[in-house]
C-alpha cells in the first residue's frame, strides 16, 4: 500500500503539544471547507500516542517490518495526515493539497503515502488488521504489531465481531484495537441509535484483554498500549469527547458535518492557543 | 475418471505452496474432501476462517498488503455476493494480491436452490467488470493448472471460477 518516500525528512523530535496538532488539523479542515472536526479532535491524543512513541519503525523508510497503524475511522484523515507530516512521511506541500482537486482526500485511501488501507466504509479496518497481524505471526522477519483505531459507531458492524472472534481464535497478541468512544455517531448519540455497551463485557467475552481509559490522558493511553498479552489481542476502550480541545466543538453533533467558517476558525484557534493544558507532548 | 477443476487447483496450489511459503489457502468452512491434504501438509499456509466471508475478504487483503499470497476459496455466492463491498474496496481498489477462487454451483448444488447457485442470467462478469485491477477468468478444466500458475506469477487481484 502507500509507500513512503525514501528521501523524506527525518521525523521531528521536538516537543509537540496536542493543542498545536489540533490547530494544524483545524487549519486543514477550515482551508479545505470540509468537515468532521469533531471526529478528528476526539482521536488526536490516541493518534498522538501511536505516532509519537508507541508504534515502531513508522519512518519514511517504510520498512516491511514496521508496526501498522490503521485508522479504520477513515474520516479522521486530516489528523492522520498531520501526524504523517510530523513523521516526515508526507511533505508540507502534500499536506496543502488537502481538499483540492487530485489532492489528499477527506477519507483515508491506501494509495496515499503512509496510509496502510482504505477506510471510510465502516468495519473494514479491523479485518485488514487481523490479516496483517496474521502475516506478522506466520512470516516475515519481525512480529510487528498492528494498531487499529476504531469509532464507537463501528461497534455496530458485523465485521467487527467476526474479526474480534477471528483475532482471539488465532491468539493475535500483536493486535491492538483502540476504540475512540466519543459516543456520538452521524445522526445522534451512539447508544440511543443502537446500544453498543457494555463494551468491556463484549470484548472480554470474545476472548480479548480489555482496558477502559481516559482517551485524552496521554499517560493512561501509553500505559494501556504498553500492555502485552501473552495469548490475547488487546482492546482499549478510550473514553473521549467529540470535538475535544475546543468548547465550540465539544460534544456537539453538528461538528460531524459543519465546515468551519472564518469567524469560528478564529475563535477556535484563539481558544486552542490560550486554552487549558491539553494531554501533553507526543514526542 | 478425469480430475475435476477443484482437484487440479488444489494440486497446483500444493506444488506452489511447497516452493513458496508465502502462498496461503484461505477457506470459509467449505472444501470438504478437497482441502484436507493441503491443510495437513501446509498447516502454516492454511486458514479456515469459518463463516465470516466479509471479514475473511478483508483479512485476505490485509495478508496480501503485508506480503502473503492468499487464495480465497469459497462458493460463488459467498465469495462475491455476500462480501461484495470488501471485494470492491479491500481487494480491487486496494489492488491486493488476492486470488479469489469461486466454486461454481454444479449440478449437485441445484437442489439447494438460488442461495447456493447463480440462476437465470446471473453471472460473475456483471458483478466484476466495472471494478478496477481485478482480472477475471472462467477456465475450462484443462486450462486450470496453467492459469493458476500464470496468476501466481502476477501480483494483483484475480477472480478464477472453477
Amino acid at each position: 500500500m502507500g509507500r513512503a518516500s525514501k528521501t523524506g525528512k527525518r521525523p521531528k523530535t521536538d516537543l509537540q503539544t496536542a493543542a498545536e496538532v489540533r490547530k494544524e488539523v483545524l487549519t486543514l479542515i477550515h482551508r479545505a471547507g470540509t468537515s468532521h472536526v469533531g471526529s478528528n479532535f476526539s482521536c488526536v491524543d490516541l493518534l498522538g500516542a501511536l505516532y509519537g512513541t508507541v508504534a515502531r519503525k513508522i519512518t519514511p523508510e517504510w520498512s516491511e517490518d514496521r508496526d501498522r497503524i490503521i485508522a479504520s475511522k477513515g474520516w479522521c484523515a486530516a489528523a492522520v495526515y498531520v501526524f504523517l507530516k510530523r513523521k516526515g512521511i508526507l511533505t508540507e506541500e502534500e499536506l496543502e493539497t488537502f481538499g483540492k482537486p487530485d489532492g489528499l482526500l477527506g477519507l483515508l485511501e491506501g494509495t496515499t503515502k503512509g496510509v496502510e488501507a482504505s477506510t471510510g466504509s465502516m468495519g473494514h479496518g479491523l479485518p485488514i488488521g487481523v490479516g496483517m497481524a496474521l502475516r506478522a505471526k506466520r512470516g516475515g522477519k519481525r512480529v510487528f504489531r498492528v494498531y487499529v483505531l476504531m469509532s464507537d459507531g463501528e461497534m455496530m458492524t458485523g465485521t467487527t465481531w467476526e474479526s474480534a472472534a477471528l483475532a482471539a481464535h488465532h491468539k493475535l497478541n500483536n493486535l491492538t484495537v483502540l476504540i475512540d468512544n466519543n459516543k456520538i455517531c452521524a445522526t445522534g448519540r451512539t447508544n440511543e441509535i443502537l446500544k453498543v455497551e457494555p463494551l468491556e463485557r463484549k470484548w472480554e467475552s470474545f476472548g480479548w484483554d480489555v482496558k477502559r481509559i481516559d482517551g485524552h490522558n496521554l499517560n493512561e493511553i501509553n500505559l494501556a498500549l504498553a500492555k502485552r498479552g501473552r495469548r490475547k489481542p488487546l482492546a482499549v476502550i478510550a473514553e473521549t469527547v467529540k470535538g475535544k480541545g475546543c468548547s465550540i466543538f465539544e460534544n456537539k453533533l453538528e461538528w460531524h458535518y459543519r465546515h468551519v467558517d472564518d469567524v469560528t476558525y478564529k475563535l477556535a484557534m484563539a481558544e486552542l492557543s490560550n486554552g487549558k493544558e491539553q494531554s501533553g507532548n507526543f514526542y | 475418471m478425469e480430475k475435476n477443476s477443484r482437484a487440479i487447483f488444489i494440486e497446483t496450489l500444493s506444488a506452489l505452496a511447497e516452493r513458496d511459503p508465502g502462498v496461503m489457502l484461505v477457506v470459509c468452512d467449505v472444501g470438504f474432501s478437497y482441502i484436507e491434504d493441503f491443510a495437513q501438509r501446509f498447516p502454516k499456509q492454511f486458514l479456515n476462517l469459518g463463516v465470516t466471508e466479509q471479514s475473511a475478504t478483508g483479512v485476505s487483503a490485509g495478508l496480501a498488503y503485508a506480503g502473503t499470497k492468499p487464495y480465497l476459496y469459497s462458493m460463488v455466492n459467498f465469495i462475491l455476493m455476500r462480501n461484495y463491498e470488501q471485494v470492491r474496496n479491500d481487494i480491487c481498489f486496494g489492488n491486493a494480491n488476492v486470488k479469489i477462487i469461486g466454486v461454481k454451483g454444479s449440478a449437485a448444488y441445484k437442489f439447494l436452490g438460488f442461495s447456493h447457485n447463480l440462476v437465470d442470467a446471473e453471472n460473475e462478469e456483471d458483478l466484476l467488470k466495472n471494478l478496477p485491477n481485478i482480472r477475471r477468468h472462467y477456465p475450462e478444466t484443462k486450462e486450470v493448472e496453467n492459469l493458476i500458475r500464470q496468476e501466481y506469477l502476477r501480483s494483483g487481484p484475480a477472480y478464477i471460477r472453477l
